[in-house]
C-alpha cells in the first residue's frame, strides 16, 4: 500500500475558516456601508439582497450555471484534446514545432473577445460558439506544457529504455506521457478557470442560456441583485472546479516531488 | 578462451565540432571474454562512459568496430542489462513495476514470478509495493540492479553503479554486487572511479587516460573467488591496487588520479 503522500491533510475547517471569516467580514462591511450610506440597489446591492435573490430562486442560477459549466467543460476537453495531440506531434518533429508554434502563438495573442462575435456569426446561437471559444482560450497553455512535459524526461530513464531497444511508442507511453503529467496539471490549473471565462464571454454575445446571458440581461434591466448573484454563482463554480482539480492532481501525481512530504 | 564476448577495435569518438572538438576516445581496443568481470578506471572525463555507451549501443562512435556476442553493438536484442550511476527509476511505478519494465518492452508478457525472484535475489522482497521516493539510496540502486538483471542478460554494463552511494553502503554493495554476479555469470563491464572497488570485483582492471581517452594498460586480478571484504588488507590485493594506481599516474596529464 502506498502511504498517503503529501503533508498530512488537516481538518477541512483549517483551510475553510480563515477565508470564510474574511469574506464574511467584507460582506458585513458592504452591508453596513450600503445601509448607512443609503447606496441605491442599482449602483451596489446590499449583500443581503444578493443572498435573498440567490436563496429566492436557486434553481434559476443552478440551471444557468449548469449550462455554463457544461459549455466550459466541453470546450476544455476539446481544446485540451487538440492541444495534447499537437503537443505530441511537435515533440516528435521540430518541423511541426516550427510550423505550429507560431500559429498557436498567433491564436493566443488574438484577444478571444475580439473573435467571439465572429464565432457567433459562423457557428450560430447554440452552445457551439461558446464551446469553441472556451476551447480556443484553453488550448495554448495545455499545448505548450504538453510539449515541455514530453521533453522533460529523466535522461537516465530514457537511456535505460533505449538500452532495452524500446520503440518510440513505448518511450512515449511508458516514460514521456507520465513525465508530462505534472506539466499537464499545471496547465489545467490555468485552463480550467479560463474555460469558464470563455463560456461566459460566448454567452455575452448570444443566446439566452448560461450565466453570461443572465449577467447581460440583468445588466440591461439594471437588476443588480441578479447580476451579483450570477457573479457569486460563477465564483462558486470556479472554487469547486479548482478544488476538484487539485484533488485529482493529488491522487494522480502522488509520486511527484511537489506532493512528497519532506 | 575462444571468441571474445565483447570485441572493440579502433574505437574513436570526439564531442563537439568546428575545431572545438574534445577527443573522448582514441584507438581503443578491448576484448572481454564470456563471463569475465572487467572494470574500467580512469580520471573523470576520460571517455569511460563514452566507451560503455558505445558498447551498449546507446551511441554511435565516430569510428571503430564493436561487436557483442558476434553482432554489431548497435543492433541490440535485449541481452544487455544497463546500470547507471543514478538509479533513474520511474517515480510513478512501484519497485516491482520498475523491475517489470524491461519485460514489458517489445510487447512481452510480464511473468510476476520472474519479478518476484529477481526482487528476492537483490533482497527487496518486502519492498515490492514501495515507490522510489520511499527507498534509501542503496535500495533504489538495488532496484536498478534488479531491473537490469530481470531479463537475465548475457552482458551487464555498469556506469559507476555505486558512485552515488556513501562510503559505507558502497563497500557493502560492492561485495553484494559480486555475489549477484557470481550467481548470474554474465559478462560485466563496469566503469568506476574507485581503485579498491575495481580490484575487489574484477578479473581484470583496464586503466584509461584522459583526453584523449586511451587504454594505458590492464591489470589482471588473480584473487580467488568468492571474494570477501577481508581481502582488502591482503598483500595480493594491495599489490594489484598499487599496479592500477601506477598505471593511472602514467596515463594522467596532471599526475593526480582520483584515488
Amino acid at each position: 500500500m502506498p502511504r498517503t503522500p503529501g503533508p498530512a491533510l488537516r481538518p477541512l475547517m483549517w483551510y475553510v475558516l480563515p477565508p470564510a471569516i474574511a469574506l464574511s467580514l467584507a460582506a458585513a462591511v458592504c452591508e453596513a456601508w450600503t445601509r448607512l450610506a443609503n447606496i441605491p440597489t442599482y449602483i451596489f446591492p446590499a449583500p443581503s439582497a444578493v443572498a435573498a435573490r440567490l436563496a429566492g430562486d436557486p434553481g434559476y442560477f443552478a440551471t444557468h450555471g449548469a449550462v455554463t459549466v457544461v459549455e466550459a467543460a466541453a470546450g476544455f476537453l476539446l481544446g485540451s484534446a487538440i492541444a495534447v495531440a499537437l503537443g505530441v506531434a511537435m515533440s516528435y518533429s521540430r518541423t511541426a514545432e516550427r510550423t505550429l508554434l507560431p500559429i498557436a502563438l498567433l491564436v493566443k495573442v488574438t484577444p478571444v473577445v475580439a473573435v467571439a462575435p465572429l464565432f457567433v456569426i459562423w457557428f450560430g446561437f447554440g452552445s457551439g460558439p461558446k464551446i469553441l471559444i472556451a476551447a480556443l482560450i484553453t488550448f495554448f497553455p495545455v499545448m505548450v506544457n504538453t510539449l515541455i512535459g514530453l521533453r522533460s524526461v529523466s535522461p537516465g530513464a530514457l537511456d535505460f529504455l533505449r538500452s532495452l531497444d524500446a520503440s518510440d511508442l513505448e518511450v512515449l507511453l511508458k516514460l514521456r506521457a507520465p513525465s508530462a503529467l505534472p506539466y499537464l496539471f499545471a496547465a489545467f490549473r490555468i485552463a480550467v478557470p479560463l474555460s469558464v471565462i470563455g463560456a461566459v464571454v460566448g454567452e455575452w454575445f448570444t443566446g439566452d442560456r448560461g450565466l453570461g446571458s443572465v449577467i447581460i440581461v440583468a445588466h440591461n434591466n439594471i437588476d443588480m441583485p441578479t447580476l451579483f448573484a450570477a457573479v457569486v454563482t460563477l465564483a462558486i463554480i470556479g472554487v469547486t472546479l479548482t478544488t476538484v482539480l487539485a484533488y485529482v492532481e493529488r491522487k494522480v501525481l502522488f509520486w511527484h516531488e511537489s506532493f512528497i512530504a519532506t | 578462451m575462444g571468441d571474445p564476448h565483447i570485441f572493440v577495435r579502433g574505437l574513436a569518438h570526439a564531442y563537439g565540432s568546428n575545431g572545438g572538438a574534445t577527443v573522448a576516445l582514441e584507438s581503443v581496443d578491448l576484448q572481454v571474454e564470456r563471463g569475465e568481470f572487467v572494470s574500467v578506471v580512469g580520471p573523470s572525463g576520460g571517455g569511460k562512459t563514452t566507451l560503455l555507451r558505445c558498447i551498449g549501443g546507446l551511441m554511435e562512435p565516430d569510428a571503430g568496430r564493436i561487436e557483442v556476442g558476434g553482432r554489431p553493438a548497435a543492433r541490440r536484442n535485449g541481452d544487455i542489462g544497463y546500470v547507471f550511476q543514478d538509479p533513474s527509476l520511474l517515480p510513478w511505478r512501484t519497485v516491482s513495476g520498475n523491475v517489470a519494465l524491461p519485460l514489458e518492452i517489445g510487447g512481452g508478457r510480464v511473468d510476476p514470478s520472474r519479478v518476484a525472484e529477481t526482487l528476492d535475489a537483490v533482497g527487496l522482497t518486502g519492498f515490492a509495493g514501495h515507490y522510489p521516493h520511499q527507498l534509501s539510496g542503496g535500495m533504489a540502486q538495488r532496484t536498478a540492479f534488479a531491473r537490469a538483471l530481470v531479463m537475465d542478460p548475457e552482458v551487464l554494463l555498469m556506469d559507476e553503479p555505486l558512485g552515488a552511494l556513501d562510503e559505507i553502503t558502497r563497500a557493502d554493495m560492492s561485495v553484494y554486487l559480486l555475489s549477484l554476479w557470481e550467481r548470474s555469470q554474465s559478462t560485466v563491464v563496469m566503469v568506476t572511479h574507485s581503485v579498491p572497488e575495481a580490484v575487489m570485483t574484477s578479473d581484470r582492471v583496464v586503466v584509461m587516460s584522459s583526453r584523449p581517452g586511451r587504454i594505458v594498460g590492464a591489470v589482471d586480478v588473480p584473487l580467488a573467488r568468492p571474494r570477501e571484504r577481508t581481502l582488502e588488507d591482503t598483500p595480493e590485493f594491495l599489490a594489484c591496487s598499487s599496479r592500477v594506481r601506477s598505471l593511472l599516474l602514467a596515463g594522467s596529464d596532471s599526475g593526480t588520479p582520483d584515488h
